[in-house]
């Protein structure tokens, strides 16, 4: 018989092997994007891919650039710039002694090659657009949406699980209804809307509904609530308190892990979201940082270093928000004893 | 020692009825707490809704204004749009097998990561990490992984001796390849099921642990019923998402060069070919026909969902008639 | 505090004053240009963009103009939006032939302005204009041309012991078929055997001859003599499964089943950023593409590499698939005239010389090709950029592959389909694959007229 202690080490132990293949299989991608982000731009799309950044040397020989190549000469191994090409024959020349020149066949050698990384892209991926402006915008966006959807949501969801009313129940299938069309139908209709009231080109399409809740999380936070026992709020309603007091002393205190976890969503979704600020913006100065770095994908010129370096730097905001929120993911705080 | 199964429907013990003021109090403050959302409803939402219902009976090109013509459009999609059908049923069989797959990776995932590791913050992190990038660069990722030649993917199944298939490339390996991608990010729905399993008090834990129950009895008898209200809102959540499946095979077909929905049409999920029908094709009415069957479809399913939380969903806090 | 008030009053009413006295009669016209069909929505072309915008606000007071970005992936949706919100851009630019046709009753006819102004058309290539002349109406001048070439990898050529292909047309050897018998010696598999050798093993090639067409099916018949669009003049009846369409269909399937110098569509996906560019990584000897792909020079600079000519097809036609730029004038525009106006500036040939460099299109000017091919030259010292000049007068001006047919997007999505199937099912029949893509077009045809 394995004593408890044994038995808690064996399943550690196993937990954390599962959890450590999975991390394999999850950071990979994410492993190539960063390092996608150190290459150079004619690095990025080699075929192999390259999981070191390489990149071909050039060298200036006369005050033009050209290719050094690893070729032999004579027998003896040496690093020649190629100058000029004569079909299969390409004249080799010392970078160093450009009179020292050589008539070779250019498939005899090997461009060469070195180790470089790009630490650079990252600052470009930023300065290349003006992206404090950006930036700023997005934190406009994240902090109001934010705010506005916790008030509202909290409340809609309150309302749905801890109280009945006549038509309560039709009412909560309507607001789950409205996420089961297809939005892009409602796009010019809500298009229109918003530019008869005069918000094109600004950014509150992008706010303002976040005070009127939405459905995920009003679902989200209803789901939980129902799962919190009566009885605490009955005792505070014996004690004189309202709904609204019942709501911030007994229900919100139990809630710590669900409203971090739609806080995050809503912070990861106004933080990514490119989708409604193209629709809804036009004048760059009210972009944000998810629509202006799309940009760097434009179809006919993939800067995808820029890209995967851009992506990389606006991983972090969402992955510190999560880091810290695991403060509150902490095991139930359900004061026990009622149940027993 | 007997262990007794929690009780999973809703009924309770019958409390006297409460007075009428009291019940007419209540119904107050539920409608005066559900405002901010009915009134964001009708002046942003119901508006669109229905323009998109009334569009639906049109032939609307955006560059000129609609021209009614009744239900031509739903009798065009029932009987003469193979591609209706062909979208529908890419979509459904996607739906039967992704939505599963993701209840159950995600649970199992929450329940990895709940347990007493060191480093637990990291690992959360970690799995959190790939429901955080977004769309362009998930799809150069993703090629990445997927590539026939290079793929992470293809390589690893070499190891074991197996020829990889084309994976995206592939008419027929495109959709397993997509419902792949659908796990990656699965982190996304772990925590909400690590929200869920955070409220379970440990007091029930301990009370099982001393009558003698064991680890898989614990989660059949007390996690599983506890988390199914959690379980429920992924589910009715993974059925309308599903549905809706777009953003993905748009950021890795649109611009490939077998086009949107490719290859050979295999990735033709049902809102894909309505895009098409609304921006490429300027079909809007058309295209709005198609959302609303789709509406009547995932609304269906819905209600059948509803209906049949009353057999395994358990709410500790449910009110009591 | 009272102060304070006050002169915040002084201020509030001086304002006041200042807006009321502006002189509202000489407000000056603003266009807006929507950028989104094609190139120029990266940050680079996006910043040298808008300084263009400055110069000419600066030196003009009637007319200000605005640059509208747009990623092209979302061009449709934004466009659309801005389409039903009445807001309709004045222009579009760039904006090429498939972008005239997804919107194609959007843009008006500018033929009365050229008329008007006596505009000087002459100095544009022929070909280019008669790309824009529509049967109904004259959509726009060219300001970019982007004919295809074929690219090689001279590296490979080299290894293999070959000669290159010709580096000028007039070479009456030079047709597909001497393509891919070339192609065949530069087909390795894994273990460096050639297509034409014994012991090819096809499943696992390495190194692929010839990387095909890069563009849409259309740019294929018009080379075995058939018609781009695929169907009759009147846009009546469907002519997939016949001619240059048939034959056309038969040569790429068997360039990739049968003599194997081609990628089927899955090896084509492994070339990494972007399914579409099997020449990037260094494993094709030979691809016909546009000269857009100047955005990948950069990485084509990873090996030696240059053009040759457009080969001919079996009957003798040569035909360079073109695609073209130009702007488009919005029929919802409330100052067409003055959208002319913008239009022709950014045209001018100084102007057209330096928007070229931004969005890496050859100008449509012939005053503007010498410099171009020495610009080119100059940045890719073995590459022949006069080819590409050359080659223009191959291009398929009329129909275009992008052209208009009825129900656009639809016939475009069924023969592109159809490629797709060419691509990955070696037992296809391209016969019958090619009379299922007959009738189904030829419904989207019926279709087409029924409405109207």
């Amino acid at each position: 018989m394995i004593g408890k202690r044994a038995q808690d080490f064996i399943n550690r132990i196993i937990v954390l092997l599962l959890l450590f293949i999975g991390m394999l299989v999850v950071v990979t991608p994410l492993a190539w994007m960063m390092i996608s982000a150190l290459k150079s731009q004619d690095a990025v799309n080699t075929n192999p891919p390259q999981w070191i950044p390489t990149e071909q040397v050039k060298v200036q020989v006369n005050g033009k650039s050209a290719f050094l190549y690893n070729i032999e000469v004579d027998g003896i191994l040496r690093q020649l710039a190629l100058t000029n090409k004569e079909g299969s024959t390409g004249t080799f020349v010392n970078p160093e002694k450009p009179e020292e020149q050589y008539q070779l066949p250019v498939a005899s050698g090997t461009r060469a090659t070195r180790i470089y990384f790009h630490w650079e892209n990252f600052v470009l991926a930023v300065t290349k657009v003006p992206f404090f402006h950006y930036l700023l915008n997005t934190m406009i966006i994240v902090v109001f949406g934010t705010l506005g959807t916790l008030i509202s949501c909290v409340l809609v969801a309150y309302g749905f699980a801890r109280f009945r009313a006549r038509g309560l129940n039709i009412l909560f299938l309507i607001l789950l209804s409205t996420v089961m069309l297809p939005p892009q139908v409602t796009l010019i209709p809500t298009f229109i809307l918003f530019r008869k009231i005069g918000w094109y080109d600004t950014l509150y399409p992008l706010i303002i509904p976040a005070f009127f809740a939405n459905a995920w999380d009003v679902f989200l936070l209803r789901q939980f609530f129902m799962t919190l026992p009566t009885e605490l709020d009955d005792a505070a309603r014996i004690d004189g308190a309202g709904p609204l007091q019942i709501l911030w002393h007994v229900i919100l205190p139990q809630s710590y892990p669900v409203v971090a976890t739609v806080t995050i969503f809503s912070v990861l979704y106004a933080w990514n979201d490119f989708y409604a600020p193209l629709i809804y913006l036009q004048s760059e100065s009210h972009w944000t940082v998810a629509l202006g770095l799309q940009a760097f994908n434009a179809v006919f010129t993939k800067q995808s270093h820029l890209l995967m370096a851009a992506s990389a730097l606006m991983l972090i905001p969402p992955i510190l928000l999560f880091f810290f929120a695991q403060k509150l993911f902490i095991q139930g705080v359900v004061v026990s004893g009622i149940k027993g | 020692m007997k262990l007794e199964r929690l009780n999973l429907r809703n009924s309770g013990v019958k409390p006297a009825s409460k007075p009428r003021s009291l019940r007419r109090q209540e119904a107050l403050w539920a409608y005066i707490l559900i405002s901010p959302w009915l009134i964001g409803f009708v002046i942003f939402t119901l508006g669109p809704m229905i323009a998109s219902l009334v569009l639906s009976l049109t032939r609307y090109n955006i560059t000129t204004a609609p021209v009614f013509i009744l239900f031509d459009n739903y009798i065009k999609l029932f009987t003469g749009d193979p591609k209706f059908w062909h979208s529908l049923g890419i979509t459904v069989r996607f739906a039967l097998i992704a939505i599963p797959l993701n209840l159950v990776f995600g649970f199992v995932l929450a329940l990895l990561l709940n347990q007493n590791v060191p480093a637990l913050a990291f690992w959360r992190t970690i799995y959190y990490l790939p429901s955080v990038i977004a769309g362009v660069a998930v799809a150069i990722l993703w090629s990445l992984i997927f590539n026939p030649r290079f793929g992470i993917l293809n390589w690893l199944l070499s190891l074991v001796g197996i020829d990889g298939p084309g994976w995206l490339a592939s008419p027929d390996w495109a959709v397993p390849a997509l419902i792949i991608m659908s796990l990656w990010s699965v982190g996304g729905g772990m925590i909400i099921y690590l929200s869920g399993l955070q409220s379970i008090p440990t007091t029930l834990y301990e009370a099982a642990q001393l009558d003698g129950a064991n680890s898989w009895q614990r989660l059949f008898y007390i996690t599983i019923p506890l988390m199914s209200p959690v379980i429920f809102y992924n589910l009715v959540i993974g059925i309308i998402g599903t549905f809706q499946y777009f953003t993905e095979v748009y950021v890795i077909t649109a611009t490939a060069d077998t086009g949107l929905g490719g290859p050979a049409e295999s990735t033709l999920f049902y809102n894909v070919y309505l895009y098409s029908n609304a921006f490429r094709y300027l079909n809007m009415g058309y295209a709005s026909a198609m959302a609303w069957i789709l509406f009547i479809i995932v609304l269906g399913l819905t209600l059948l969902v509803f209906r049949s939380s009353a057999l395994w969903v358990y709410y500790e806090g449910a009110l009591r008639k | 505090m009272k102060n304070k008030l006050f002169a915040l009053f002084i201020t509030a009413s001086l304002l006041l004053a200042a807006c009321g006295t502006a002189p509202a009669a000489n407000k000056p016209v603003n266009i807006t240009v929507f950028v989104g069909f094609g190139a120029g929505s990266d940050p680079d072309s996006m910043e040298a963009l808008k300084t263009i915008a400055s110069e000419y606000n600066s030196s003009h007071t009637d007319i200000q103009m605005e640059f509208t970005f747009s990623t092209w992936e979302e061009h449709a949706s934004k466009f659309s939006t801005l389409l039903a919100g009445d807001l309709t851009p004045d222009l579009a630019f760039p904006i090429g032939i498939q972008g005239i046709a997804e919107f194609f009753d959007e843009w008006i006819d500018i033929a009365p302005f050229i008329k008007e102004d006596k505009y000087d058309t002459s100095d544009f290539y022929g070909p280019a204009l008669e790309l824009l002349n529509y049967p109904d109406k004259t959509i726009g001048l060219p300001v970019g041309v982007y004919p295809s070439i074929v690219f090689y990898n001279e590296d490979l050529f080299d290894k293999a012991g070959l000669s290159y292909p010709p580096s000028a047309y007039g070479d009456s050897n030079w047709t597909y078929d001497q393509l891919v018998e070339l192609a065949k010696t530069l087909t390795l598999d894994e273990n460096g055997n050639a297509a034409n050798s014994a012991g090819f093993d096809a499943a696992k090639i390495n190194q692929w001859g010839w990387g095909g067409w890069c563009g849409p099916f259309r740019t294929i018949p018009g080379k075995f003599g058939g018609n781009p669009l695929g169907m009759d003049a009147e846009y009546k009846t469907a002519e997939m499964n016949t001619g240059g369409y048939l034959e056309g269909a038969q040569f790429l399937h068997d360039s990739i089943w049968v003599t194997h110098v081609a990628p089927t569509s899955e090896e084509l996906s492994s070339s990494f950023g972007g399914a579409d560019n099997p020449f990037e990584g260094g494993a094709t000897a030979m691809w016909e593409c546009f000269s857009w792909m100047a955005y990948a020079y950069p990485t084509f600079n990873n090996f030696n590499w240059n053009v040759a000519p457009i080969p001919a097809g079996p009957g003798g036609d040569i035909v360079s698939p073109t695609n073209a730029d130009t702007f488009a004038i919005s029929a919802h525009s409330k100052n067409p005239r003055q959208a002319w106006e913008v239009a022709k500036w950014l045209i001018e040939p100084e102007m057209l010389s330096r928007v070229c460099g931004i969005l890496g299109c050859m100008p449509s000017r012939k005053s503007l090709a010498e410099n171009w091919v020495k610009d080119m030259s100059e940045e890719y010292s073995n590459v022949d950029f006069q080819l590409f000049v050359d080659s223009i007068q191959y291009m398929d001006a009329s129909p275009n592959n992008e052209e208009w047919v009825p129900n656009y997007q639809k016939v475009w999505d069924a023969t592109e389909n159809t490629a797709d199937i060419l691509r990955t099912d070696g037992a296809a029949d391209v016969q019958e694959t090619m009379d299922t893509l007959d009738a189904e077009v030829q419904g989207y045809l019926d279709e087409y007229w029924a409405s109207k």
